[in-house]
């Protein structure tokens, strides 16, 4: 038998700090040290006890006796095995040994006065040659903890269903013994065996006991065992607890030892194993409650929960029907939103609207920056430049501010659309205006990034890259940063321009950083998402999707969202650069997703405009204009305004 | 590049207004971002303000160089004390300190770990040294060797993460070799210019001490931590608890392990001490700050540190590593 340690290791070489250990031993597979196990007075096979019992192999090793393979000789035409548990003492001081041996003699004791096919039958219990010996039924088959170690994943729904009733079962018995209830205290699946014929069997009562209701020190084991048991209080609940977290184990594989305790609840059973029945989980995630009093209240309760399941009233597949059913909701019937508005212009909108004094201002490829009455949709006015505008617009004060395809930043009255300046670059300008201050920042096709000052249109200063900027900057902690069609990210100091640092990514720059956690997080088309340390620009972590990301990342709460060409809509943890959830529109995303009120808004190259959860990416609902999204939302008293290819300006309720 | 400077552009007057109207409160898109030094761009914008709009020819590379901080005087020390009761020092420890070159100005790149390791027949003291080497050498090959060329393009979280799953599965594969139950705690700290990345397993921890105190950027990966993060043990019950030490997450102790990640600006940060148990088990957070405080020399304050621990008993072992950050 293979003895792998895990983790839930006591460091340090001192004798008593192994105390934890000091009432568990399995019978199965065991978890010693290599100490114990060198100590391990282990007999060979052929030794006889009291003339009777003799030994044929060894079964396992513990902490504090060793479980061997026997039969008795007293039986002579038939062959009767038995498990042969012998106690063995490798504690220095005596106090230890002491309390050893009453918690042998206690396992014993227990044992003797249970009945119940669930739990091994006692045969024997003496003393030889001063070690102490059990004799037990011997249980065929294999503990849970080989059987999901050979399974190499997760346990099918509806076996794990089966013996999860029969081991509360055996739990509603224990818990009902007078006069006091039984506390099993160290259920995991290294302690239930399954027999050939699939029932189970509870092994090692070690540090089961009579409840007690005074403060010990015996814990059970890390990961499966409830926060009550630390301390020093175990009650029926905490055996509830305890089942809990081996069922969660068997139905995904996820060895609670290894992960942070208590913390199931983080890792809901249908996030790891989808397959799994959501009536199941509810009734195993209830039994993991933290606090005692909203677990389940008895082991019958939660077995009668566990039969009103689909996967046990159904008797077949309830998980699998299950997954498909909830899988359905996607697809088609989702819900849409109601226009609220629809302004239509010459040209596509590329241009994503700004909104500010009870207008929309939005660019249009017909080469008009347009105002438009917020609330009702109606034209204010326009100004014409000389080019299309694909760039967004900002607001300042009393002016707003677009870039356009004639090279010219302009600059006009908010109310009446007269032009206050205009600022020439060298190449059509579609990157965006950011204002600080009095200060915009924006980037050329003219490979320059600019300072201006949006009082008279004068530049402050500007600094060169090697290609075209179309990202639009990101301001924070007195440094602007924004990326190049040269593949580099730069952060310039916000007073003179002059380099803080910048990074090479693969590939072109488009998309517009954000911040957040002193990271400076940005898509690239190199496919990957970018969070940079804000100091020096490394990378602190990376995401790679499988297309182009030039949609700008979101920060909202802990996540950044962010749409990539490959056509899912992403939502990434900002500490790690882990996925938190996708969503497939099965189209383009350049689009770039804003979240207001915890939902997730963007549009994607199918003429969609989507509505998502940001909690989980479940649709809320989808809008179909007639052309393209690449136009990105903003979002104001419950209205969000977009615009389309289809030459367009939508308002659109949240 | 030879391009006509763009027409002189027919600019509206801007209206004459009082200057401080326009930065003096709200404005709509300061986003919560500290305020502009104003007073500074005004008068750069005065300075050059002499044709409205004018932009200079594209060739003529006016880029202004910000002058580089200088990278922060990184002073390390390390120390490693068998303690007054143990009969081996099962603790390894690493230092290194590069400065490494970059067109925008050198930076610091420091890397610093602790490994207490675990497990009897030595097994300790080999894991724990296994894990400095596994960690030291990932990181000198994809890290400081592509640094030094000026290609950092990695994902530095990953990139320890990643390090320290590897040195777990040389333990973990050197124990299953050998039937050892070796195993050991690693906390990798990586100093890139001005910002920490912390690569973690265990209960070794790593803190930053700025002025207004001692920070914790580590969790302990042991039940009572946890229980005490979650309030529901007091740090005082927890000093006695029989599994005080007891870690759920070990490196070198099972075939795959999830690794914690610290991302951590230094900010204003004066000093980072990694600490084993054998360290802070025994002396007050209080009493650590008060020794790195007084103690210029973080040689002599490592010193001071350990042995504090001895004088508390010393009943691990103990291993510090105090980095000045300048």
């Amino acid at each position: 038998m293979a003895l792998i340690k895990k983790p839930g290791t006591t460091k340090g070489i001192d004798l008593n700090s192994s105390s934890s250990n000091a009432g568990s031993d399995p019978q199965g597979t065991a978890t010693p040290g290599a100490r114990a196990r060198a100590a391990a007075p282990v007999m060979q096979p052929g030794v006889i006890l009291q003339g009777r019992y003799v030994i044929e192999g060894t079964l396992g090793v513990g902490g504090m006796s060793v479980v061997y393979r026997g039969r008795d000789l007293r039986f002579k035409d038939v062959i009767r095995p038995c498990a042969i548990k012998e106690m063995y003492q490798s504690a220095p001081d005596s106090n230890t040994r002491l309390l050893n041996l009453k918690n042998f003699e206690r396992e014993a004791g227990l044992l003797a006065t249970l009945q119940h096919p669930a739990i091994p039958k006692v045969f024997d219990f003496f003393e030889e040659n001063g070690r102490v010996y059990l004799i037990l039924e011997l249980i065929q088959g294999k503990d849970l903890e080989t059987v999901l170690d050979e399974a190499k994943g997760p346990l099918p729904e509806e076996r794990v269903a089966r013996w999860a009733v029969q081991l509360c079962e055996v739990l509603s018995y224990l818990h009902n013994q007078k006069p006091e209830p039984i506390v099993f205290r160290d259920m995991k699946p290294s302690n239930v065996m399954v027999t050939p014929d699939d029932r189970i069997v509870l092994i090692d009562f070690g540090i089961a006991r009579s409840l007690v209701r005074t403060r010990g020190t015996v814990i059970g084991t890390e990961g499966y065992s409830p926060p009550e048991q630390y301390k020093g209080v175990a009650e029926p609940q905490s055996d509830l607890y305890a089942l809990g977290a081996t069922l969660h184990h068997l139905l995904t594989a996820s060895d609670p030892r290894t992960e942070t305790p208590f913390t199931f609840h983080e890792r809901p059973l249908r996030q790891l194993n989808p397959q799994v029945s959501p009536e199941l989980a509810a009734v195993i995630e209830k039994a993991l409650s933290y606090d005692m009093k909203t677990r389940w209240a008895s082991a019958e309760e939660m077995r009668l929960a566990l039969l009103q399941t689909p996967t046990l009233r159904s008797g077949k597949g309830g998980g699998s029907a299950a997954a498909g059913k909830a899988a359905l909701p996607r697809v088609n019937n989702a819900a849409t939103t109601e226009l609220v508005w629809r302004f239509v212009c010459e040209d596509e909108v590329r241009s994503s609207p700004c909104v500010s004094h009870g207008m929309v201002f939005v660019g249009c490829y017909d080469t008009n920056l347009y105002a438009v009455d917020a609330g009702r949709g109606e034209f204010r006015w326009k100004y014409a430049t000389e080019g299309g505008i694909s760039s967004s617009p900002a607001v300042w004060n009393d002016i707003v501010i677009v870039g356009s395809e004639d090279g010219a930043v302009y600059a006009c009255d908010v109310r009446r659309g007269a032009l206050r300046w205009t600022f020439r670059t060298g190449k059509p300008v579609r990157s965006s205006p950011r204002v600080l201050d009095r200060v915009i920042f924006i980037g050329s096709d003219d490979q320059h990034f600019y300072a201006i000052d949006g009082l008279r249109g004068a530049q402050i200063w500007k600094y060169r890259t090697w290609m075209p900027i179309r990202s639009s900057a990101c301001i924070a902690r007195e440094s602007v940063y924004f990326g190049g069609g040269d593949g580099f990210v730069y952060a310039l100091n916000i007073k003179n321009g002059g380099v803080r640092w910048k990074q090479r990514t693969q590939q072109p720059v488009i998309s517009s950083p954000a911040f957040a956690e002193n990271m400076v997080i940005v898509g690239s088309m190199d496919n990957t998402l970018y969070a940079l340390d804000s100091e020096g620009g490394w990378p602190v972590w990376k995401y790679r999707t499988n297309h182009y990301v030039n949609s700008s990342p979101f920060v909202f709460g802990t996540r950044v969202f962010v749409g990539s060409v490959d056509g899912n809509l992403y939502a990434i943890e900002v500490k790690n650069g882990k996925l938190a959830w996708k969503y497939d529109t099965g189209s383009q995303i350049t689009s770039s997703p804003r979240v207001e009120q915890g939902r997730v808004y963007f549009g994607a190259a199918d003429g969609c405009v989507y509505c998502l959860d940001a909690a989980n990416g479940a649709l809320i609902w989808r809008y179909e204009t007639q052309g393209p999204v690449v136009s990105s939302p903003a979002i104001s008293e419950g209205v969000v305004y977009i615009g389309s290819l289809d030459h367009a300006l939508y308002a659109l309720r949240a | 590049m030879s391009e006509t400077p763009p027409p002189e552009q027919p600019s509206a007057p801007a209206p004459d207004q009082p200057d401080t109207a326009w930065w003096s409160g709200e404005d709509a898109e300061n986003d919560g971002t500290r305020p502009l030094d104003t007073r500074s761009v005004i008068a750069q914008a005065d300075a050059t303000d002499r044709r409205p709009g004018e932009t200079e020819p594209l060739d003529d590379d006016t880029t202004q160089r910000e002058t580089p901080p200088p990278p922060p005087a990184i002073v390390a020390a390390a120390l490693r004390h068998i303690g007054q009761v143990r009969e081996t020092n099962q603790d390894s420890i690493y230092t290194l300190v590069s400065s490494i070159p970059r067109e925008t100005g050198d930076a610091t790149l420091g890397l610093f770990v602790v490994a207490d390791g675990m497990g009897g027949h030595e097994g300790g003291e080999i894991a724990s040294r296994m894990a400095i080497a596994a960690v030291a050498r990932r990181i000198i090959a994809d890290l400081l060797v592509p640094a030094i060329e000026g290609t950092i393009n990695v994902s530095l979280q990953a990139l320890m993460v990643e390090a320290v799953q590897e040195a777990n599965r040389a333990i973990w594969e050197h124990a299953r070799l050998t039937g050892s139950d070796m195993g050991t705690t690693c906390t990798a700290a990586l100093l890139l210019g001005r910002s920490l990345y912390i690569g973690h397993v265990g209960d070794t921890r790593a803190y930053l001490i700025d002025a207004n105190g001692i920070h914790q950027l580590t969790t302990d990966h042991s039940a009572v931590g946890r229980l005490i993060e979650m309030g529901q043990l007091n740090p005082d019950e927890a000093r006695d608890h029989p599994l005080r030490s007891h870690l759920y997450r070990t490196v070198g102790q099972h075939p795959e392990i999830a690794v914690d990640l610290v991302f951590q600006p230094i900010g204003d940060a004066t000093h980072l001490l990694l600490a084993s148990d054998g360290l802070w088990g025994y002396v007050e957070e209080t009493t650590m700050v008060s020794i790195v405080r007084t103690i210029d020399s973080p040689q002599r304050a490592v010193r001071a540190l350990v042995d504090a621990a001895n004088r508390a008993g010393g009943p691990d072992n103990i291993s510090a590593v105090l980095v000045r950050l300048g």
